[in-house]
Formats: C-alpha cells, structure tokens, sequence
C-alpha cells in the first residue's frame, strides 16, 4: 500500500514537470496553444519542418525560444537538484550544497574570467563552457578537499563544510576583485552571477544535456553508497565503504553536475538546496529514489522559477538565481524549521 | 581452537601519545571476550584498530587469519562487524534499510540490486532483535533501546565471524540488556563465531564473558577466565580504588554480599 502510494506521488510528480514544461512554453507575452507544442516539437524532431495548421510565428516561439529554454531549465534544475542530494549526504549536512563548500564559486571564476577575458575553446566547441565549469568546479573541490585532509587526517565532513566555507567566501571575493577592476565587463559579468536562460537555445541543451546524463548514469551506481555514508564515517568504513575513496568520488560528481549546469546559465542558489528537502519529506530517505525524484522537482522548480522569472514583469526579465532566493529562502525556512520543531 | 583475532605486540596512538601499547591478545572461535577498565585505558582505541578504524604505529592486528592493514574494507566487513552506536540520524531511512545496508559488503557489483538471500538473512536478523514488527518504520522514531538493537540486526546481518561491541548496553533497560547477551551467546554457538565487547558494568561482564582482557594505561595487565582476572588487587590497579568495597555497598542495597 505504501509502496503504491509512493508510486503515485512519484507519477504525480512527474506529470509536473511535464506540466511544468508545458506551461513554460505556453505562457507568455504571446500566448501559444498547448496542444501547438507537441505538433510542432514533434515534427521538428521526426521531420526537421514546421507542422501543418501551426503559425509559422508559433513554431518559431515553441521551437526556437521557448523550447530549448524551458528544456535546458529542466536539465539544469535536474543536474543540480542531484547535486544537493550528494553534497548533503555525504557531508551529512541538510545545509550543505555546492554553494556552502565552495564548488559554485570556484566554477562562478573560472567560467567568469574565462567570459571575462574573451577565451574560447575552439577544438571543444560547444562542449567548452560546461567543461571549463567542471573543471573550475573541480579544482574547487580538490584544494577544499586537499586542505581538509591536511587539516584532518580522516576528512571528516565537517572539516569539509567548515574549509569549504572559508573556501567559498575567499573566491568570492576574488570574484568581486576581478569584477571592480574590470568595469567595461562588469554588467555583464554581474548579469551571469545572477543567472538566466534568456537567449539560450538548442545548442545549449546539446552542451549540457549528455554531459548532465553521464554524471547521473556514473551517480546512479553510487545511491548505496549514499546510504551508508548518511550514517556517518565510522559506520560506513564498518559497513565495508571506502569512505575516503568514495566521498572523494561522490563530491567530484556532485562538483562536475554543478559545475557544467550553470557554466551556461551562471549562479542559481537555493534549488540544490531545497529539491532534496521535499523529496526526502515525501519520499524518505533512500538514495535510489531521492536522486531520481529531486532531480524532477530541481527541474521542475527551476523550469517555474524561469517563468517567474519571464512574466512577472512586462517588458523586462528578472535573474533566475533572484527569483529562486526570493522563494526559495523563505520556502526552505518553512520546510526546514518545521520539520526541525516536529523532531 | 581457531583463533579469529590475534593481535601482536600492537600499539595505537593518537598523535605522539600512544594510547594502546605492546597489546597481545587473540580471541579464540567460540568466545565472548570483553575489554575492561578505566576510562581512557585504550579499550575502545584497541576495538577501533582492529576494526581498522585507526592504524597501528607497531605490530599486527590480524581477523580471521588476515591482516587488517592489508585488508580492503569491504573483506573485513565480512569478517568482522561492530554494533555501532547510532548517533543523530536526521536521514528518515526505515528499521528494514538500514539492515540491509549491513548486505553491502556482500555486493557483487555496484549495479547489483538488493537479493532475495538478502531480504531473507535482514528478515531474519530483524526477528532474532525482536524488531520484525518494525521493519517499515523510521529509525529517527525508535527509542534508544530499539536503535541499539537495530545496530545489533545490521551487525548480524553482515554475517561476519567476530562481532565487535563498545558499551553494547548504553540505553537499554534490564531486560533487554539480558536478550542482547542472550542473542550474542546464540549467535556465538552456532559455529565459528566470537565476540569481543568493551564493557563497564563488571557484573555483566562476569555474567556474560568465557574470557576477560583487563586494561590499564594502554596495555593488557590480565586475561583469562572472569575467575581468574576479576580478583580484587588486579582490579583495584586497574580502576585506581576499592573495587569490592564499591560492590558491598552497592550489593547491601539489595541485601547480600558479593563473591
């Protein structure tokens, strides 16, 4: 019976997300038909052609903006929704995220100071920027985890948050450094670390989306690991994990979805942190259903969040990354602290 | 007899100050084993190196015939398992999950699903606890008492050769102190199987051990059987006052004297 309401929840959910896309592409300044979207998505995909009875105007909101845009929302919101659900495993902290240990900020001045000196990557392509993420989100994490584990031999979690910490405000004022003695790109600079999916297309998705899945498909062998290691080191290295090993693995992971989701779309705090929050509230707590479904509520918040973000004003778009704090701070307040009184 | 640990000459230190010094001990297939002593004499230092929890700075710690230091993680955890102590859990996973994560050492590969040999020794672990009923609900919502005895299922449930206990009786009332040792000596009959505990309450370790390792300032100073090892100048030594004397006063309570 539980195992059937659980599923239930589960479709529920995901009828969201689709809803969620739909009414992405729909709403706006120009209102498109709902059953427009999948005639002309369809037909774009199966015939590379604009559908019979279809607007040549509507075809060219749903497939050349709206489209990719809502997409790509899902698939960052998704990658880093999963995100949350490691870091706040395997630090065994329902605050941590990539925003508290640094890997944000370390992806925020690598991705910005390559922007901000006009460096491309010719021979990657469009596979350039979510590399580059990774790899500053990356090289964060190794110097947070390099200190840590000189600081403490066993890596507690911790030592982790509290270096990561430290870590996150020191490249964050790097960041600020950089911006102040680089006016000519400040604005635009400033616009990235706020975040946004305006004017990103298709070649977007196709940068972010198969980079996004293989670090979920290597994430998806490692929920049993997850598991263990929310009950803590000791437990886990009795159990039979390897923990050092498999934190180091786990947080690179997690680092690698952060950092190649907003390379594109720039820092957009709060849905890593409050996605797994419901799930878990919903679900429980087993990885094997966690990831999956914070991955569809991260993709779902993000998507509405973006529409929010759209539409609230006429004639202008706000930073995606201020909408989700401007709901999602107050928001997770409430989960929080509510489920924190129960206890 | 086959012995399951054996420990040689082995010392532990944190930083520069070695807490567990030149400690030779084994404990033999068949035996309940417990550690006793002062606080800070090494017993729970000595129980974490052998699970290698913590690195030797001198000699060997072997379990069932392998050495720990060269051992991976998830062999020893087939080997030998420890009832943990449950700290804060603010992760909702069910009496029944957190059993099974005690399977995990004996995983195949990392794709590989949870077996219905699995479900079937979890199953069994949880009844031997007497925590089958529970099997679905939230660890966050059990007593102390339920968690230990949840700990003790995921220990079983590693079907190790030695299982390892450190204070296995904090939060449990009388009663179910008594089943845990009466499990734990069950357990420990049906085959190649020992246990090593540390323990504080002397009478239970009186009770419940065929052999006591008494500590003091890092090193073993006696083993043997309780008889022979709980004598009063050893134990006199080893907790620094008048161990009998605490017991007379402590037995007049309830109207008798100690042996």
């Amino acid at each position: 019976m539980a195992k059937l309401r659980q599923r239930l929840i589960a479709a529920a959910f995901i009828a969201a997300a689709v809803a969620s896309v739909l009414l992405a592409i729909c709403a706006g300044s120009v209102k498109i038909s709902p059953a427009d979207v999948p005639k002309v998505l369809l037909a774009h995909i199966f015939q590379g052609r604009t559908p019979e009875g279809v607007t040549v105007a509507a075809d060219t909101i749903i497939w050349t903006l709206r489209a990719p845009r809502a997409i790509l929302a899902f698939v960052v919101g998704a990658a880093l929704g999963m995100s949350g659900v490691v870091m706040q495993a395997v630090l065994r902290n329902p605050l941590a995220s990539s925003y508290t240990i640094g890997v944000s900020a370390g992806t925020s001045l690598g991705v910005g100071t390559l922007m901000l000196l006009g460096i491309s990557f010719p021979v990657l392509g469009m596979f350039g920027y979510p590399i580059a993420g990774i790899a500053s989100g990356m090289a964060a994490i190794t110097l947070a985890i390099a200190f840590s584990s000189a600081l403490d031999r066993n890596l507690s979690s911790n030592t982790i948050v509290l270096v990561g910490m430290v870590f996150s405000l020191f490249i964050s004022a790097l960041i600020s450094l950089i911006t102040a003695l680089s006016r000519q790109v400040l604005e635009r600079l400033t616009h990235w670390q706020m975040g946004s999916f305006a004017t990103r297309d298709w070649t977007h998705v196709a940068a972010v989306l198969p980079v996004t899945l293989i670090l979920v498909l290597a994430l998806c062998t490692r929920t049993r690991e997850l598991d263990i290691l929310t009950f803590g080191d000791e437990q886990a290295a009795l159990i039979g994990v390897n923990t050092k090993r498999e934190k180091w693995i786990l947080l690179y992971l997690g680092a690698a979805l952060t950092g190649a989701s907003i390379a594109f779309v720039g820092i957009i705090s709060f849905v890593d942190l409050v996605a797994p929050h419901i799930v878990r509230r919903v679900f429980g707590a087993k990885h094997r259903v966690v990831l999956p479904m914070s991955a569809v509520c991260g993709g779902t918040m993000m998507v509405i969040a973006d529409l929010v973000a759209r539409i609230v004003l006429k004639n202008q778009e706000l930073p995606v990354g201020v909408v989700t704090a401007l709901i999602g701070a107050p928001f997770f307040g409430v989960v929080f602290f509510r489920q924190r009184r129960v206890k | 007899m086959s012995s399951l640990i054996e420990v040689t000459d082995a010392a532990v230190a944190y930083g520069r100050t070695e807490v567990v010094r030149g400690v030779t001990l084994r404990v033999d297939a068949g035996t309940r084993v417990s550690l006793v002593g002062a606080n800070g004499c090494g017993k729970t230092t000595l129980l974490k190196a052998i699970c290698k929890l913590l690195p030797t700075v001198r000699g060997t710690i072997c379990v069932d015939g392998r050495n720990v230091a060269a051992t991976s993680r998830k062999e020893l955890a087939n080997a030998i398992s420890m009832m943990a102590q449950i700290s804060e859990q603010w992760f909702d996973f069910s009496v029944l999950d957190t059993v099974l994560m005690g399977r995990y050492g004996k995983r195949g590969s990392a794709l590989a699903g949870t077996s219905a040999d699995d479900v079937r020794v979890v199953q069994s672990c949880l009844r031997t606890v007497g925590m089958l009923e529970l099997a679905e609900e939230s660890i966050t919502r059990l007593s102390g008492g339920q968690r230990q005895r949840v700990m003790l299922a995921r220990a079983f449930a590693q079907q190790p050769k030695v299982i390892v206990l450190d204070e296995p009786t904090n939060h449990l009332d009388l009663k179910h102190q008594a089943e845990l040792f009466e499990h734990l000596a069950a357990w420990v009959s049906e085959g190649e199987r020992a246990v090593l505990q540390v323990m504080h309450d002397l009478n239970l370790a009186r009770a419940y051990s065929d052999v006591v390792l008494l500590m003091e300032d890092g090193r073993v100073i006696a083993d043997g059987t309780p008889d022979r090892v709980m004598r009063d100048a050893l134990l006199d030594s080893a907790f620094g006052f008048d161990v009998r004397e605490f017991m007379r006063r402590s037995y007049k309570l309830w109207g008798g004297e100690p042996t």
